[in-house]
C-alpha cells in the first residue's frame, strides 16, 4: 500500500531522485515523442489514416480552445495539446503491467498544476501586457486581489489533487481487487478505469484553457 | 500519505521537455499540414471561382457575338429584301417602260401603215377620179366649148405673158 | 415667107377657123412679128390648147388642169379620218 502512493526511489540522476513515476514518465514521454515523430515525418496532404487520426486530434484540441477562448486556439495547442495527450496515456499506462501510471504519483500532478499556475500568467502577461495582467488583479476592487491569488493557487492544489485522487484511487482499487481476484475481478474495474482516465484528461484540459483564456481575455469585458 | 518529493523537479522538467519535444514533432508539423490543406483547398476554390468567371465571360462574349451575329443577319436580309424589293422595282418599271415603247412603236408602225394606206387610196381615187373626170369631159367636148376654153384660159395665160414682159421692158 | 415664126398648136379636137382666129388675136399681143400656125392633133389633151413657140410654152390643156387639181388634192394634209398620233 505504502509502495503505490510513494514510489520508492530507484536511483538518483544529479541529485535527484528517480522513481518508478519518473521512468514511467520517460516511457510515456518516448512513446508520445516516437509516436509522432514517425506519423509526422512525412506529412502527405491526403492524410494516411494514422496521420488523420493524429490531425484529428490536434483539430479537436484546437476547436475545444476556440470555443472557449475565439482566436487563441493557436497560443495554446502546445500547452493544452501536451496535457491531455500525456494524462490520457498516463492515465491507461497504469493498466500496462510492470508500469506505473505517473499521474497515480501526487508528484507528477502537482507538477502539471504548477506548470499551469505559471502558463496562466506567463499567457496572459504575454497576451495583454504587464500592467494590464497585474490590474486585473485588483478588479473590480484591490481588496479583492488577495482572494484572486488565493483562489489561483487553490485552485492549481484542486487541479493536482482531483488528478492524483481519481487515477490514484483506480490503480489502488485495482491493485486491491488484484488481490482479491486474480483475474475476472479486476478486469471490468480496469476498462473501467479508460473511462475514467479519458474523463480525467479531458477535465484537466479543458480547466487549463478555462483558465488561461480567463487571463488572456481583459477583465471588464 | 501523500509525499512531496525532489522528484516533482524531475517531473516539471519531464513535462516542460515533452511540451517542446511534442511542439517539434507533432503539433507544429499537424498544424502546418492543416494550413496547406486548407490553402491548398481555398487555392482550389479561387482557382474553381477564376475558371468559373473566366468561363461566364467567355460565355458572355460568346452570346454577344451571338447577338451581334444575329443582328448583322438580320440587318443584311432586311437590306437583301430591300434590295431585291428595289430590283423587283425596277424591273417592273423596266418591263412598264418596255412594254409602253413596244406598244407606242407598234402603234406609230400602225398609224404608218394606216396612213400609208389611206395615201394610197386617195391617190387612187383621186387617180379614178381624174380618169372619170377626163372621159367626162372628154365625152362633153365639142367645138363650142373648146372655143369657150380657148378664150378664157389663153386670154388669161397671155395676160400674164403681157404682165410679164412689161416687167422686163420696165428695167 | 421663110422668116416667119411657127407656132405649134396642139388641140383634141381640130380647129375651126373661128378658134384660130381668136388664137391668133391673142398670140400677137405678145409675139411682135407675123406667125403661122400649125396645128397638131393630140386627143389626150382632153380639151384646150397647148401653145409651143421657140422655149414659149403655154399650157391651157384641160389634161393639165385636172393633172394640176390631182396633184394639189394630193398634196393635201390627212385623210377622210382625220390625222392619228
Amino acid at each position: 500500500m505504502e509502495e503505490v502512493l510513494n514510489p520508492h526511489i530507484l536511483f538518483w540522476l544529479f541529485g535527484l531522485p528517480v522513481t518508478k513515476t519518473v521512468v514511467s514518465t520517460w516511457i510515456v514521454m518516448g512513446f508520445l515523442v516516437l509516436f509522432s515523430f514517425l506519423f509526422t515525418r512525412k506529412m502527405r496532404l491526403i492524410p494516411t489514416r494514422l496521420q488523420n487520426i493524429l490531425e484529428l486530434f490536434v483539430e479537436a484540441i484546437l476547436n475545444l480552445i476556440e470555443d472557449m477562448s475565439p482566436g487563441n486556439g493557436r497560443k495554446f495547442l502546445p500547452l493544452v495539446g501536451t496535457l491531455a495527450l500525456f494524462i490520457g496515456v498516463s492515465d491507461i499506462t497504469g493498466l500496462v503491467p510492470g508500469l506505473k501510471s505517473p499521474t497515480s504519483d501526487f508528484n507528477t500532478t502537482f507538477a502539471l498544476a504548477l506548470v499551469v499556475f505559471f502558463a496562466v500568467p506567463y499567457y496572459g502577461i504575454r497576451t495583454r501586457g504587464l500592467k494590464n495582467y497585474v490590474r486585473s488583479y485588483f478588479s473590480p476592487s484591490p481588496i479583492l486581489a488577495p482572494f484572486h491569488i488565493i483562489s489561483e493557487i487553490t485552485r492549481t492544489v484542486s487541479l493536482a489533487l482531483r488528478l492524483f485522487g481519481n487515477i490514484m484511487g483506480e490503480e489502488t482499487i485495482i491493485a486491491i481487487l488484484f488481490l482479491l481476484s486474480p483475474l475476472f475481478l479486476p478486469l471490468p474495474m480496469m476498462l473501467f478505469s479508460i473511462f475514467t482516465g479519458v474523463i480525467q484528461a479531458y477535465i484537466f484540459t479543458v480547466l487549463t484553457v478555462v483558465y488561461l483564456s480567463a487571463a488572456v481575455e481583459s477583465s471588464g469585458h | 500519505m501523500i509525499r512531496i518529493d525532489r522528484s516533482i523537479i524531475f517531473q516539471i522538467i519531464n513535462f516542460v521537455a515533452l511540451v517542446l519535444l511534442l511542439l517539434r514533432f507533432l503539433f507544429k508539423p499537424v498544424v502546418k499540414a492543416l494550413d496547406a490543406r486548407s490553402n491548398r483547398i481555398r487555392e482550389e476554390l479561387e482557382h474553381i471561382e477564376k475558371e468559373k468567371q473566366a468561363l461566364e465571360e467567355e460565355r458572355k462574349k460568346l452570346e454577344e457575338e451571338l447577338k451581334n451575329l444575329k443582328q448583322k443577319y438580320l440587318e443584311m436580309l432586311d437590306q437583301a429584301n430591300r434590295e431585291a424589293q428595289r430590283i423587283k422595282e425596277t424591273i417592273i418599271q423596266e418591263a412598264y417602260q418596255e412594254a409602253e415603247k413596244i406598244k407606242r412603236d407598234y402603234e406609230r408602225r400602225a398609224q404608218r401603215e394606216i396612213e400609208q394606206v389611206f395615201a394610197e387610196l386617195k391617190e387612187d381615187i383621186v387617180e379614178i377620179s381624174k380618169e372619170i373626170v377626163a372621159r367626162i369631159l372628154k365625152a362633153h367636148l365639142t367645138p363650142e366649148v373648146q372655143t369657150q376654153i380657148i378664150e378664157e384660159m389663153l386670154e388669161e395665160a397671155v395676160r400674164r405673158l403681157e404682165a410679164e414682159m412689161e416687167i422686163v421692158h420696165e428695167r | 415667107m421663110k422668116d416667119e415664126e411657127r407656132v405649134k398648136v396642139l388641140t383634141p379636137l381640130p380647129l375651126t377657123e373661128e378658134q384660130k382666129d381668136i388664137i391668133y388675136a391673142k398670140l400677137s399681143r405678145i409675139i411682135p412679128r407675123p406667125f403661122v400656125i400649125e396645128e397638131e392633133i393630140d386627143p389626150s389633151l382632153i380639151g384646150g390648147v397647148i401653145i409651143l413657140w421657140g422655149e414659149l410654152l403655154i399650157d391651157c390643156s384641160i389634161k393639165t388642169q385636172l393633172e394640176r387639181l390631182r396633184e394639189r388634192i394630193l398634196k393635201e394634209e390627212g385623210s377622210p379620218y382625220g390625222n392619228r398620233k
